[in-house]
């Protein structure tokens, strides 16, 4: 595993232009799907904006794998290609590679998770409606970002 | 290292490799011969393939291949056409990304393979010409201290002072690094002046495996009988 995270570090250095653009666009993303966590999921339900934030949540999932992409695909010449088929018949599996981009993913979940977890229930605090819902709202909107990140690298 | 296939046979989409028996002898060059779709690329890809399900056995050293597949894969350089690389990317970048991978990578010996063979290391992969992009993947196979080559087709299409050259360097690496060269070719001279078992394929079945009458030039440019 060691050996695929060194070898990512270097893959970093190397494709720096489209690791910078894909967290560029990939941070833009969350941002704006993190806005939406400034609405108390309670008010949310009474206002019938709940769609509001799904969209918000959809966008950050998409952030994530703009994020996770040149970790996955690079473009090389006029086309995209797959980092699995170039790694193809070198000694790492699939497996393992796949393992340790879940590994990224998992530490940039947990940085929006706790980031949105803060701000819905510093809203709803703020609100008068801190509870049991905007606790899980927060866990649930982590979980489905995360579970879309995890998609993402298994099918690409 | 030295590799024996027993029984081999292993089904791709609608073909198949069937009842494939021979040996890949250290410190020899074995090559593979057939016509096109006779399965020589297919046969490659087995031994690379890391999630390939076949029947019978590969054996290197006595052992089974699919037993520590990493160390296998560390030991293993693949020399083709195909691009594996990160093609618009320099040959130095390549080597520097990919030296993690491999156990015992050196990349002072790259760079010393890569100005022995007058390749230049910051040109991109995709600037290279064919047989350049051939020596480079010797020299990436050397650095990372292959004990077993394989050459898919190599030598098509090189002019005869270049393959005159790449053999030359091929000789080399078998006196020096005790490795083993299973390559495939189509072409007849090739076959008659540097190989040392011939192992003739068709229709996905090997149809014969026997040493060749003599190898003609080798490394220090002697004649040596085999």
């Amino acid at each position: 595993m060691e050996r695929i995270r060194k070898f990512d570090e270097e893959l970093k250095n190397t494709f720096a232009d489209a690791f910078f653009i894909a967290r560029l666009g990939g941070g833009l993303l969350c941002c704006i799907g993190m806005l939406m966590m400034l609405f108390p999921v309670q008010m949310a339900s009474e206002r019938k904006i709940i769609w509001s934030m799904l969209l918000g949540c959809a966008i950050c999932a998409n952030g994530v794998c703009q994020w996770m992409l040149p970790y996955l695909r690079l473009r090389e010449g006029d086309k995209t290609v797959s980092i699995y088929k170039k790694l193809e018949f070198m000694p790492v599996t699939k497996a393992q590679i796949r393992k340790v981009r879940c590994g990224y993913l998992n530490r940039l979940c947990i940085c929006l998770g706790t980031a949105a977890f803060f701000m819905q229930q510093e809203v709803a605090l703020l609100n008068h409606s801190f509870g049991i819902v905007s606790v899980l709202f927060a866990a649930v909107w982590a979980v489905l970002v995360w579970l879309a990140g995890c998609i993402f690298i298994y099918v690409r | 290292m030295e590799i024996e296939f027993q029984n081999v046979t292993y089904r791709k989409k609608r073909f198949v490799l069937q009842d494939i028996s021979f040996k890949i002898r250290q410190g020899y060059i074995t090559a593979l011969i057939g016509k096109n779709g006779a399965g020589k690329t297919t046969l490659f890809h087995l031994l690379l393939d890391k999630t390939a399900k076949y029947e019978g056995k590969i054996l290197v050293d006595g052992a089974d291949w699919k037993q520590d597949l990493a160390a296998h894969m560390n030991q293993t350089a693949f020399v083709s056409d195909e691009q594996r690389y990160f093609m618009d990317r320099t040959a130095r970048e390549n080597a520097s990304m990919l030296q993690w991978l491999f156990e015992g990578f050196s990349l002072s010996r790259f760079q010393e393979n890569m100005d022995n063979m007058n390749l230049s290391v910051q040109k991109k992969l995709c600037e290279l010409s064919r047989g350049e992009y051939l020596k480079y993947q010797l020299a990436f196979g050397i650095a990372q201290g292959a004990k077993l080559y394989l050459l898919d087709e190599a030598t098509a299409g090189m002019d005869p002072v270049f393959k005159r050259d790449f053999f030359k360097m091929l000789h080399t690496l078998l006196l020096d690094e005790h490795c083993a060269v299973f390559m495939s070719t189509h072409l007849q001279d090739e076959v008659d002046k540097h190989m040392d078992y011939i192992v003739r394929m068709d229709a996905g079945r090997i149809v014969s495996e026997h040493a060749a009458v003599c190898r003609k030039e080798i490394g220090n440019g002697k004649d040596q009988k085999i």
